[in-house]
């Protein structure tokens, strides 16, 4: 076997092994405004907190300590960690990759540590721009009493590495 | 270009001067932070190496074509999300925020998260403060772009 086709292999075992970590099956072209993505449940251990915490030099005594809201609390960006595996569990990962192209929060109260909560996920758009395809996912963010605590959109694009037509040609 | 003294130390939080305040002028620019995301702190972020993405991993990162790992706009998406609390403080609960990640950011650039106020209304007995945010790396570039707001007493 030749160098290339070494490095080729191993590579396509690398990108197959993070793709692995989905474990989406419906393919991206048959995704219909309205789809019902998903729904899983997770709690913000005070182990993410500190590790996002270290990772982001951010070391906010409200996510570490306490706060004012009776307890240690996540970052509000922190849902950005669960919904997009919660995306690619539904849909199959694309081969020419994903971009993570846009976020909107709303938040209506913190998401505490330790306490379980429960996203659910649809697809609320989706449309082309400029050789991608471009894909809303709208989530609700519930606390177990079944309060809703964040509402996000989520918009990922699909290839990374479009081909565009030459200038000039018909788009 | 100098590189600015980064917060390693997890005693030195520090708290913003100027929070939100119904006080604030439209114009008011908040106090800026500056974080940088190395492949150390990326690895933190993902995991690794239990999980290995191209994020924080080489191998992973030119399978999907770079030559090296990028951050994740989720951790990159955190800095905002620093600047978004420091500054509203509780009043970002009732709060908003957006934002499009408009160019990658590779491991080791410095991003610096600035915001203006570009609006206030009454809301209740409170005011709305509505931001302009971003986030721009050591060349001035913006790699996110959005907007904020909250409430303040």
């Amino acid at each position: 076997m030749q160098s290339s086709d070494r490095k080729g292999t191993k590579l396509a075992e690398v990108k197959k092994a993070e793709h692995e970590k989905f474990k989406g099956t419906k393919d991206l072209a048959d995704a219909t405004v309205g789809d019902v993505i998903g729904e899983i449940e997770f709690v913000v251990t005070e182990d993410m907190v500190e590790r996002f915490a270290w990772a982001m030099d951010d070391y906010n005594p409200w996510y570490l300590v306490d706060s004012p809201f009776g307890g240690r609390i996540a970052a509000p960006t922190t849902p950005l960690t669960f919904d997009g595996a919660m995306f690619y569990d539904y849909y199959k990962y694309p081969e020419g990759g994903s971009l993570f192209a846009k976020q909107e929060f709303e938040f209506l109260a913190p998401i505490m540590v330790g306490e379980t909560y429960r996203l659910r996920g649809t697809l609320v758009d989706t449309y082309p721009r400029k050789g991608r395809t471009f894909f809303k996912m709208g989530v609700s963010i519930t606390n177990a009493e079944g309060t809703e605590v964040v509402r996000m959109v989520k918009t990922v694009a699909t290839p990374v590495n479009p081909v565009l037509p030459p200038e000039g040609e018909a788009k | 270009m100098t590189t600015p003294n980064l917060v390693s130390d997890p005693t030195a939080f520090k708290p913003t001067a100027t929070p939100a305040s119904r006080d604030l002028p439209v114009g008011f620019e908040l106090e800026p932070i500056v974080r940088t995301i190395s492949l150390e702190k990326s690895r933190i972020h993902e995991g690794w190496p239990t999980i290995r993405t191209r994020h924080c991993d080489y191998e992973a990162a030119h399978a999907t074509g770079t030559p090296a790992p990028i951050a994740n706009g989720g951790q990159v998406a955190l800095v905002l999300g620093e600047l978004f609390v420091k500054f509203f403080r509780g009043g970002y609960i009732g709060g908003t925020l957006s934002f499009n990640i408009i160019r990658p950011t590779q491991l080791d650039d410095v991003l610096t998260a600035k915001g203006v106020v570009t609006g206030k209304r009454p809301e209740g007995d409170r005011v709305r403060l509505e931001l302009d945010v971003w986030l721009e790396n050591q060349n001035g570039d913006k790699v996110l772009v959005g907007k904020a707001s909250g409430l303040a007493d």
